[in-house]
């Protein structure tokens, strides 16, 4: 069974046609990565998968129970086993780098001082920021948000780790550094990672299964090698560069 | 036909929005009673709304009670009534200048910065962060904000009613030399504890106007700078209006 099964889901904005029946499976312990032109509708992908979005139609299982209705308690529960990190971060502007990563821990468990600052520290210490606690999320630098991200996202130990774009925007070196941190993250904590990126590079670092969203479906998945073996012209398009618009449905 | 639609279309949106409000703010009265109980968020918000706004109010208040007074000596002066421009300042300023007033600087301040505060992290992702940690961004944003802004918004009106009757009576007394035991004579007499207390009432319900309308409008926020400058814009407006109507509604409820 899988751990995420998406079935025939579509989800529109006004007129805009965003999804138009996706089918996903995710294995649990897999590593997939879900490529896309810019506007494809990758984050309202990922969004539906942490029900931040209620599919228009469709289905959506986590280890087989249906969650597309759930209630907003109910996700509140379930999302316990996700940690999310968000494109730019989104750390909380008002608190310093500890007090972030300490943030779920506190809401969430019921940790000491001394065990939430252990937790604390162990995860900066994974995605290397140790001895920038004290720092605001405006004196860090764009890859140092995002790692910060990361931690905030797996203080509670989640089973689930999704990453929104997270090397869009970056240098090459800093690109480097976050894929490291990834694989280093997954390695560690033996969770199961869904990306969503537009970066091919990016994508080959840290996949083990490639899923190709185009005009709201998925057209194709596979693990890298067969992503580059693959005869589908669209994904020849791509290796070549030449679908980033926004895809017009 | 097309008139029709866009007048439908504006019912239409009003109803959702109301509609809307009425919801987050149900929401927000439920999780006043619910664990975990952020006491240091409170009284941080406490201090930005009641603390912060001191000044503001009380100069306002200073020159409301000054012209006032400036304004009815002038006028009563004519029939020789000098004496009860005490009572005038004491009861106008009790009843309603300072409630409105106080209520009204305080949406500019704080409704304003609650809707570019929550509308930033709406659009910076950070509310669907709360979200994904599994923490209701009314729970931890809303519940410390209008629950400050219901507990300050009596205590400032408080100081600005005695700061403003102050305010009279240093005209009066040092500007026109009347005698300062007759104009505060009146002010006891004719100022009733129901006066004050009424003040305090009504000013209870606008600062959980500003405080849940900056809120809802921080978290309804859509689109990115703009829509935080939007939203800022909205919430002041909504704010001062609905608290002159509420005024209106309420002063005919307590009298």
């Amino acid at each position: 069974m899988s751990l995420i099964k998406l079935e025939n889901v579509h989800k529109s904005f006004g007129e805009k046609r965003v999804l138009n029946g996706v089918n996903l499976d995710i294995e649990k312990g897999e590593s997939l990565v879900i490529l896309g032109g810019s506007g494809t509708g990758k984050s309202v992908l990922l969004k539906h998968i942490i029900g931040l979005l209620k599919p228009d139609k469709g289905k959506i299982f986590i280890d087989g129970n249906d969650v597309t209705n759930f209630s907003k308690k109910d996700w509140y529960r379930i999302r316990k086993r996700f940690g999310m990190a968000f494109q730019e971060a989104a750390l909380f502007d008002f608190m310093t780098v500890y007090e972030n990563v300490a943030f779920p821990l506190k809401r969430h468990t019921d940790f000491t001082d001394k065990q939430i600052e252990k937790r604390v520290l162990e995860c900066l210490e994974l995605v290397g920021l140790r001895g920038n606690e004290k720092l605001m999320p405006s004196e860090l630098s764009g890859g140092m948000r995002r790692r910060a991200g990361f931690a905030r996202a797996i203080a509670l130990n989640p089973e689930i780790l999704l990453f929104d774009e997270p090397t869009t925007g970056l240098d090459p070196v800093l690109t480097d550094q976050i894929d490291t941190v990834i694989n280093d993250l997954r390695n560690s904590l033996d969770v199961t990672c869904i990306t969503i990126t537009h970066d091919m590079v990016s994508a080959f670092d840290i996949a083990d299964k490639i899923a190709m969203l185009y005009q709201g479906e998925i057209v194709f998945k596979g693990n890298p090698d067969e992503f580059m073996k693959s005869d589908l012209e669209i994904i020849k398009r791509y290796l070549k560069g030449r679908i980033c618009e926004e895809n017009k449905i | 036909m097309k008139w029709l639609e866009k007048v439908g279309k504006w019912v239409i949106d009003g109803v959702n929005a109301s509609g809307d409000y009425a919801l987050l703010n149900l929401n927000t009265f439920k999780y006043i009673f619910k664990k975990p109980f952020d006491i240091k968020n409170l009284f941080k918000q406490m201090e930005r709304i009641g603390v912060d706004s001191l000044p503001v109010v009380l100069i306002t208040a200073l020159f409301t009670g000054m012209v006032l007074a400036l304004q009815t000596y002038a006028g009563f002066k004519r029939f020789q009534a000098e004496s009860m421009v005490g009572a005038l300042v004491g009861i106008a300023l009790t009843r309603e200048l300072a409630p409105v007033l106080t209520g009204l600087m305080v949406a500019g301040r704080i409704g304003s910065s609650i809707a570019a505060e929550i509308g930033t992290m709406r659009v910076t992702e950070q509310i669907d962060a709360l979200e994904v940690m599994g923490v209701d961004p009314v729970h931890y944003l809303f519940v410390p904000r209008v629950m400050a802004g219901t507990f300050m918004l009596p205590l400032l009106v408080a100081l600005a009613d005695l700061i403003g009757i102050y305010g009279g009576y240093f005209l009066v007394v040092s500007l026109f030399g009347e005698n300062p035991y007759l104009y505060m004579k009146n002010v006891y007499i004719y100022t009733e504890t129901w006066d004050v207390v009424s003040g305090l009432l009504k000013s209870i319900a606008f600062g959980y106007i500003i405080a849940s309308v900056g809120c809802y409008k921080g978290l309804r926020t859509r689109g990115g700078a703009e829509g935080v400058g939007r939203s800022t814009t909205e919430a002041v407006v909504l704010a001062s209006l609905t608290i002159l109507i509420a005024d209106f509604f309420l002063s005919k409820l307590l009298f």
